[in-house]
């Protein structure tokens, strides 16, 4: 009963259910690319090159001749692991410090929480970007610069929470029994904090999948020949006047993509916040 | 209310000190020899390399370099470019005014249209307009910057000739050119912020709206704008002042890659050339700059919250 109130209220709204339907079908293109790609993604075929979309190249190919759909299934992976990686590393950081913060308060917090404040005070973009560079290109490297600029916002949000569960009865009892800091926050805080959390980190997937194509766009996110969505964009650039396809379908894909993490990202929050679901 | 402010003017201050730990961090987390980068092929010569590692202060402990690093840059030195060996301050005064023109015109553009396309959001609340409104938001938010600038060049520049593609020109060389030149970047840098600025003043007129001092004035019978613009409009615009403040974050960032795009002798431009260079003092100095700009920005916005709304300053600046 109260998973079917869940659900009535997430697909309330038709957009979130075509926004699901998408990312449903994103999601199934990144895991079976190597199956639904009609070509190699990095075969470069000189005779074929910016071929207009046609039937055998549906989407038509690059200036190396190099197929767009086989490259934007691919680019669908990249751009989806980099995403669910980094928004992992920032929420376990986030979360972890958070409950620090929160719970041992004075100095720690102190610490901690300016800490994230001076990490906000630097834009995500120009924050990626300089970790991005400081530490080189690697697959490794990107998701780790674009997972660092979640975590303040997250710290904050654990923290907020922690120190309103910290005062509930149930933690007062498990420290009076003697149970130690480690295992209490582990065991009654993390469980009791770690909604909100896990509703932050899903939507701030739609930024991670932005900051990693901005890189890309950039040319220092994903390296050639892989077939990121903002590589595809800035190589296409040079052609925007013969070939506007060719930026404008990965450009296309990512606001898509983004926008349906947005949209769905918002509509869970809303179902899963009685006071908000109440009033709708 | 002298107290709030010294409070947040101190907090302020530990902040930008992190800012600078961060930053100058950002030398120790690059694998390889700093010296080495900055010296490139000259590399080889082990006395020179030696002289450099000195020179840039690389051989004594981390604390001590930034100790000195935060004094430089406090005395206007803001250390030599790696790649191109020229004071960093040189490079960054000759950018700064280009960026600070786009940044406050969008600025403007983003809190002009936001608000307007609050109001009009919340007066047509659930209808039509408020649903487009909403849409576009969404999109202005998801959009790539760099896929909205292609579009629009592609749409308004080579389509229709319209505007120029690319370029600046100062405005004081020759103004309507100028602005003809600005208008797409500025726009786009201004998108994200625009697409904020109206949800939250959608959200909080409509807090406002429920607020029993609205009601009372709706039961005189005054009219319909007379409550917006005189009863709602005032307090509604508080929380705006909060995202106002962020916008400037936003506004610097999406200056990076418009300035790319759109070829603009910024200093968005100059970082992203640094960062294909691995030139780590100008990123080093633009990021400390551009933070001492939003965090004054957010310290500012914080004391107008202070004057504007008694009720914070006593919860924050009086526990």
């Amino acid at each position: 009963m109260k998973d079917k109130l869940f659900f009535s209220a997430l697909f309330a709204k038709k957009i979130v259910i075509v926004c699901t339907v998408i990312l449903g079908l994103f999601v199934l293109a990144a895991v079976f690319a190597p199956v639904l790609a009609p070509y190699d993604p990095a075969a470069i075929s000189l005779k074929d090159k910016e071929v207009a979309p046609c039937l055998a190249h549906l989407l038509g190919t690059d200036s190396l001749g190099r197929d767009v759909l086989s490259r934007m299934l691919y680019g669908a992976r990249i751009s989806l692991s980099i995403s669910l990686v980094s928004v992992l590393i920032g929420g376990i950081s986030g979360m972890v410090l958070g409950t620090l913060a929160g719970y041992f308060g004075g100095v720690v917090d102190m610490v901690i929480s300016r800490c994230a404040d001076a990490l906000i005070s630097i834009p995500p973009i120009i924050l990626t970007i300089a970790i991005g560079t400081a530490l080189g290109q690697s697959t490794l490297n990107i998701m780790i610069a674009v997972g660092i600029s979640s975590i303040p916002g997250n710290i904050r949000m654990m923290r907020a929470k922690v120190l309103s569960v910290k005062e509930r009865d149930f933690v007062t009892a498990a420290r009076v029994i003697g149970e130690d800091n480690k295992w209490i926050m582990l065991r009654h805080l993390i469980p009791n904090c770690i909604s909100p959390l896990i509703i932050s980190v899903a939507m701030s997937l739609g930024g991670a999948i932005m900051a990693e194509a901005t890189l890309s766009f950039l040319g220092i996110g994903i390296q050639p020949p892989n077939p990121a969505w903002g590589t595809m964009v800035s190589d296409g650039m040079r052609y925007l006047e013969t070939k506007p396809y060719l930026a404008l379908i990965p450009g296309f894909a990512i606001m898509i993509i983004v926008l349906s993490f947005n949209i769905v990202g918002d509509a869970l929050r809303d179902a899963l916040d009685p006071r908000i679901r109440g009033n709708s | 209310m002298g107290k709030y402010i010294a409070k947040r003017v101190a907090q302020a201050i530990v902040v930008m000190f992190l800012v600078t730990i961060i930053s100058y961090a950002l030398i120790q987390i690059m694998p390889g020899d700093a010296a080495v980068i900055y010296l490139g092929s000259d590399a080889a010569d082990e006395e020179l390399l030696a002289r450099t590692r000195a020179e840039l202060n690389l051989d004594k402990p981390f604390i001590i370099q930034w100790v000195l690093w935060v004094k430089n840059f406090m005395l206007g030195d803001f250390g030599k470019s790696f790649h191109y060996h020229l004071p960093v301050k040189d490079m960054i005064m000759e950018r700064l005014g280009i960026t600070f023109t786009l940044g406050l015109f969008a600025l403007v553009i983003s809190v002009t249209v936001g608000i307007l396309l609050g109001i009009a959001a919340a007066t047509h609340r659930n209808k039509f307009w408020d649903n487009v409104i909403n849409v576009l938001a969404n999109i202005g938010i998801s959009a790539p910057s760099f896929w909205i600038s292609l579009l629009c060049i592609y749409i308004f520049a080579l389509h229709f000739k319209l505007l120029p593609v690319q370029g600046y020109v100062p405005p004081d060389k020759d103004f309507g050119d100028a602005i003809r030149h600005m208008i797409l970047p500025c726009f786009i840098m201004a998108l994200p912020s625009i697409a904020t600025m109206t949800r939250q003043t959608r959200a909080s007129i409509l807090d406002v709206l429920n607020e029993d001092y609205v009601r009372t004035a709706r039961s005189k019978g005054l009219k319909k704008n007379v409550i917006l613009f005189k009863h709602v409009l005032k307090n509604a615009l508080i929380p705006v002042l909060t995202v106002l403040g962020m916008s400037i974050a936003s506004l610097f960032g999406g200056s990076v890659m418009v300035e790319q795009i759109f070829n603009i002798p910024g200093m968005g431009q100059m970082v992203t050339t640094a960062v294909l260079n691995r030139d780590i003092p100008i990123i080093q100095a633009y990021i400390v700059i551009i933070s001492l700009v939003i965090i004054l920005s957010a310290l500012l916005v914080d004391i107008a919250y202070g004057i504007v709304d008694p009720r914070i300053r006593i919860a924050k600046g009086e526990k």
